[in-house]
């Protein structure tokens, strides 16, 4: 028990050491060891800070101490299921990005990693580079991510559980949209260029047809708007589009 | 062979061929008819009977009731002679003619016998002590000479009476007739019922039986073949009778049912051999590399084994999962449906490291209803041919027109004959030429891919592509409105 506990607080102080030197602090949950280490050393090379524990609660301990920016997270897990230790997590509001290891085995599928508060998932096998593109992908989004809720009339949007609604109404967006309203949200009453909501939206490295921006604009009317007979969400032509350019008082 | 079993064996086989046979159809079905028909019948005989004793004792009292009151109105009208004459019809007042012709059949069958004070008036006895006696003890006196039996009860005779005033006083007039002639009547129809009843039982029960075994003899046939059938003999089937009735459908329902049994075993053979195959493939070739690299270390070129290693184990990694997905989908265990953006999961595709240079500006958006992962193999596979057979140059598009999502996957490579296009489709298609196994093989994933557009209620084709190679375009339904009041930024 002593034991345990040290080594849980050794790591934390580790942990809190590396904090400073402005490395993306990785925990890899894997019961695989050759898997778990072929990762931590990848992640190394590229330039993250990466430990690897290869059970359930030992990994739960670890996220606790909030020592880590992100969190890879196997779902077959001894000591407790990664679904488990993610829904624990959430529960006792550690917000720590977790990106799930899915198997395709039939048993467990991703919605239901998602549904338990994982921000990101990837199905095994997986290609190493789309691990670490998902990684920074994640490492961006919450460190410039304000986590107060954004709000705009009867419109609000919780960055950390990652839901919107509308009054009383919860509104189910996809994560592309949900990444977008945000966006908007972020900057009420000015108007946003579209290859700016790209480049944060979709990334910068995005390749595909720009006007893919319209159609999710058009994805986000459909569900944010005009059920509730709002417009809140507008064009400017040859410009770009604006949320909440009309005061919520004249609509 | 082997000796036949005996001991304590024959005993349950032989208590299991009786309960057999008491739970055969045949004889369940004979027997219900025969208990039925049984009943039915002795119910119907006791109905009968009962029916025809009454009318017969009906007739006998009514007739009596006539003669009584004939002979009751004569005598009070003062014609008491009319009981000693031979033919009463003949002397009667104002008889008509029924009446008469019930009093002759009456007096031939019945005793007329009187009774009370007054009798004496009636009595055929010239001698008057004797006329005083009969009426001193109360005898009855017997009329149109005929004798009186010793006792004359209600149960042996049906009595009617009539009460006549006379100037002697009053007498009844009795007419009686033996219920004898009707119980002996009535004991003939039971006899002949006692013997026809069972008659008629046996000869039901018999054409229950012939008639039930002819129907089910085909059962039987049926049963004795399919029992026969086993997992190496599939291409039996079981006879068909004739006719169009229940068993016969139940046969032809069997045979249906056993031609498509006798087909998946042949496709999972064929599968099975296929996918070993094409499973051993990359694993033969992993090791071969590895191991030739691994004899002599110093001379191995180890980014060229690591890469070739990295491809083969894509195949492999491929391969699994269009396994495990065609699996899935013969199983009828999908995962869930909801909405699906193909384009995150095409760019998720393109993510990964890729042998050819991939034009992706045609990729815009496409929003579908359907299983994610299955929509995924779609996307890979299609990829991973356009990869494979590419000579330098791929392109990728994605656009809702209408009500369809339309997702093309363009390559430079040599294309696909139009006379083979609806091959490439099938499991382990072997064309020749360029589309060999050397470049990947079709393998699963486009077979794959054909069953899960249409699942999806999509449609798969191939298209000559203006970059000189195949066009590979599916269509699948849109879940998004057509979009009506969405502006353009321009």
């Amino acid at each position: 028990m002593t034991g345990h506990s040290l080594v849980v607080v050794l790591r934390a102080a580790w942990e809190r050491r590396s904090r400073q030197n402005g490395a993306v602090r990785v925990l890899v949950v894997e019961d695989e060891v050759a898997l778990a280490d072929a990762v931590v050393r990848g992640l190394e090379a590229e330039g993250f800070e990466a430990t690897a524990v290869h059970d359930g609660l030992e990994g739960l301990e670890l996220a606790r101490t909030g020592g880590f920016d992100l969190m890879v997270l196997d779902i077959m897990l001894p000591g407790m299921n990664g679904y488990k230790v993610c829904r624990t997590l959430r529960d006792e509001e550690v917000w720590t990005p977790i990106l799930m290891l899915t198997a395709k085995d039939g048993e467990y599928d991703e919605a239901e990693a998602l549904d338990t508060g994982a921000d990101d998932f990837l199905s095994k096998p997986f290609s190493f580079v789309v691990l670490v593109a998902r990684l920074r992908a994640l490492a961006r989004r919450r460190s410039d991510a304000n986590l107060q809720p954004l709000e705009f009339d009867d419109l609000v949007l919780e960055p950390v559980s990652r839901t919107v609604r509308r009054g009383e109404t919860a509104i189910p967006l996809s994560p592309r949209e949900f990444a977008l309203l945000e966006a908007l949200m972020r900057h009420v009453g000015e108007v946003v260029a579209k290859t700016d909501l790209l480049d944060r939206v979709w990334g910068e490295d995005f390749e595909g047809d720009p006007n893919v921006v319209e159609v999710y604009i058009g994805y986000l009317r459909r569900k944010i708007d005009r059920p509730f007979g709002r417009n809140d969400l507008e064009t400017v032509r040859g410009e770009g589009y604006r949320f909440g350019a009309v005061s919520p008082a004249a609509s | 062979m082997s000796a036949p079993p005996t001991g304590p064996l024959t005993v349950p086989e032989r208590g299991g061929r009786l309960v057999a046979l008491v739970e055969s159809v045949r004889v369940r079905l004979t027997f219900a008819v025969s208990v039925i028909f049984a009943g039915a019948l002795t119910l119907a005989s006791f109905g009968l009977v009962r029916q025809v004793e009454g009318a017969l004792v009906n007739d006998v009292k009514v007739r009596n009731d006539t003669v009584a009151q004939a002979l009751a109105r004569e005598l009070a009208a003062g014609n008491p002679d009319i009981l000693t004459s031979a033919d009463p019809s003949q002397v009667a007042s104002g008889m008509d003619r029924s009446e008469a012709e019930a009093i002759r059949q009456g007096l031939n069958e019945s005793i007329v016998y009187a009774s009370g004070p007054g009798s004496a008036v009636v009595s055929p006895s010239t001698n008057i002590f004797e006329k005083i006696r009969q009426v001193i003890t109360g005898e009855a006196v017997p009329l149109f000479s005929k004798a009186l039996p010793s006792q004359i009860d209600d149960q042996d005779y049906v009595v009617s009476r009539v009460k006549v005033q006379t100037v002697q006083g009053d007498l009844v007039l009795h007419v009686a007739s033996s219920l004898e002639p009707i119980n002996r009547t009535v004991d003939r129809v039971q006899r002949a019922l006692f013997f026809a009843v069972p008659a008629l039982v046996g000869a039901v029960a018999i054409l229950a039986w012939m008639m039930t075994g002819r129907a089910l003899r085909p059962v039987s046939a049926i049963t004795a073949r399919a029992r026969a059938i086993t997992s190496t003999t599939l291409d039996q089937r079981v006879p068909e009778p004739r006719s169009d009735d229940e068993i016969g459908q139940l046969a032809r329902t069997m045979n249906a049912m056993l031609d498509r049994l006798e087909s998946a075993s042949e496709r999972q053979k064929r599968f099975v051999s296929d996918a070993s195959h094409e499973l051993r493939s990359p694993v033969s070739s992993i090791r071969l590399q590895v191991e030739t690299a691994l004899m002599h270390p110093e001379q191995a070129d180890w980014e060229a084994v690591g890469r070739t290693v990295l491809a083969e184990d894509q195949r492999l990694a491929g391969l699994v999962d269009n396994l495990l997905a065609l699996a899935r989908i013969e199983e009828g265990q999908r995962g869930p449906q909801s909405e699906v953006d193909l384009d995150d999961i095409v760019h998720d595709q393109l993510a990964r490291p890729l042998s050819v240079a991939i034009d992706r500006s045609g990729v815009l958006a496409g929003r579908v209803y359907g299983v994610r992962d299955e929509l995924t193999s779609v996307v890979r596979n299609l990829l991973d041919n356009a990869e494979r057979h590419a000579a330098s140059a791929v392109k990728v598009s994605l656009s809702t027109v209408g009500p369809w999502v339309r997702f093309c996957v363009e390559d430079d490579g040599p294309g696909v004959e139009p006379n083979l296009r609806d091959k490439v489709f099938e499991r382990f298609a072997r064309l020749q030429e360029a589309r060999s196994r050397d470049a990947g093989g079709a393998g699963l994933g486009l077979a794959l891919t054909k069953r899960i557009v249409e699942t999806h209620s999509g449609r798969i084709f191939i298209e000559d592509s203006p970059l000189g190679g195949a066009a590979f375009v599916v269509e699948l339904p849109s879940a998004e409105l057509p979009a009506d009041d969405d502006e353009s930024v321009g």
